[in-house]
């Protein structure tokens, strides 16, 4: 049987997380593979949290806030792409391959943006599979 | 190494500085160590040559913190790490007196270090006192990670998970690197402990991608954490995958300009979304 990929989604609480509520309200569905972290801005993303995720079993990590200029709190989300940046790069060299990271703005008004997200990045990660193996699946079994 | 005793002489005389941060030569080992002469002490001992690795940066913090006037003696890479440390205003450079010594290379256990390979500055970037000729070195080039880029993904964590797993969490990379300076660290954190304290497999992975990353944009590449590591990690190996990705990504070579901003602190509202495709 195909194991299922599990997904931490780390989602900004003005935009992304309002969008997911929309995507349920509006009744879109995505695939249930996506765990939701509520965060209170991408800015207060660390990246030791995206670690965190890949190291206790994760085989993805979605993170998502507002648009660029759309910051509840002005600018939070500048400094996060920045970090994730350096991040996503950090975790390549390691050997976990950019395809397990999506990052994705999403605003409060796009429910159907993020269940394509979700969708697509679900599919990505299946695509990927078993056969890669991951730096989670790995370090969790030793 | 005249000039340098005889520089160091004269700034105690005319008071330009209380205590001097150096190496001294007379252990009983033969190799130099760290010191901090005061007024009136001999400065007969006070050396610098190719054995003098050690990042004074390191303990400047603590010295300036007990001293109005602090002198220190430093290689180019040393000052890179200072410059680091001004820009995040850790230290004052009021209180600094900063003598700069042309370095051709420090040698470890006999051998040049790997790191002089890669040098960019062979003099202090910041300096009261320049003694011996600045030279013009290449920027680097990271040749180290070919090794690694040429790998699959599987490939490299099979790689670094070998280094990973003999980790002993010893914390000595972190203790000798001028960069760490939190007082709580976070791999000491517990509520939330986002590390755990084991030597498993996974919180090795934790702390060796934590300490990296925190050092992204801010290492100056001394090579300390490598020097001192009891397990060998090739640590300089993900501080250049940092260096590489800031130079690439922001155009940034950490320590070398004494006006930038720590580029993961700058509010940068221009920069493309690509940026998170990992490219400009």
């Amino acid at each position: 049987m195909r194991e299922e990929p599990k997904i931490l989604g780390l989602l900004c609480k003005w935009c992304s997380y309002a969008g997911a509520d929309l995507a349920g309200t509006s009744r879109f569905t995505y695939p249930p593979n996506v765990r939701i972290v509520q965060v209170p801005c991408s800015g207060r993303i660390d990246p030791v949290m995206i670690f965190r995720a890949f190291s206790e079993g994760y085989d993805g990590v979605l993170v998502s806030g507002c648009h660029p200029g759309d910051c509840h709190y002005g600018t939070g989300n500048y400094f996060a792409r920045r970090k994730l940046a350096v991040a996503r790069r950090l975790l390549e060299t390691v050997g976990v391959s950019l395809d397990r990271m999506c990052f994705a703005w999403v605003s409060a008004a796009e429910g159907r943006k993020f269940s394509e997200v979700c969708a697509e990045f679900t599919e990505r990660l299946k695509k990927l599979g078993g056969r890669e193996k991951t730096m989670a699946r790995e370090a969790v079994a030793r | 190494m005249k000039e340098l005793r005889a520089r160091a002489g004269e700034a105690f005389d005319r008071g330009a500085i209380d205590v001097l941060l150096c190496w001294r030569s007379d252990t009983e080992d033969g190799k130099v160590k760290p010191h901090v002469f005061k007024k009136g002490d001999d400065l007969e001992t006070v050396v610098f040559d190719d054995r003098c690795v050690h990042n004074l940066v390191t303990f400047l913090p603590e010295v300036a913190g007990h001293n109005k006037k602090t002198g220190v003696v430093l290689k180019g890479c040393d000052g890179r790490a200072l410059v680091t440390l001004l820009t995040e205003k850790r230290l004052k450079r009021d209180g600094l007196y900063i003598i700069t010594v042309a370095c051709d290379g420090v040698k470890i256990d006999g051998k040049t270090a790997a790191k002089c390979a890669d040098c960019v500055t062979s003099v202090s970037p910041i300096a009261d006192v320049v003694i011996g000729e600045k030279k013009a070195l290449k920027p680097a080039e990271y040749k180290q990670l070919e090794y690694i880029e040429k790998m699959k993904p599987d490939e490299r964590w099979q790689f670094f998970s070998q280094q990973f797993e003999r980790c002993a969490r010893c914390y000595t990379c972190r203790q000798v690197c001028p960069m760490c300076y939190c007082e709580t660290c976070i791999a000491e954190q517990v509520g939330p402990a986002w590390i755990d304290a084991s030597t498993k497999l996974s919180a090795n992975t934790m702390w060796q991608l934590s300490r990296a990353y925190h050092l992204a944009g801010r290492c100056a590449d001394c090579g300390e954490c490598e020097r001192a590591c009891p397990e060998r990690l090739p640590l300089r190996l993900l501080n250049a995958a940092m260096q590489k990705t800031v130079k690439e990504l922001f155009g940034v070579v950490p320590g070398t300009d004494a006006d930038a901003q720590p580029p993961l602190s700058v509010l940068a509202q221009d920069d493309p979304d690509s940026l998170l495709e990992g490219k400009r």
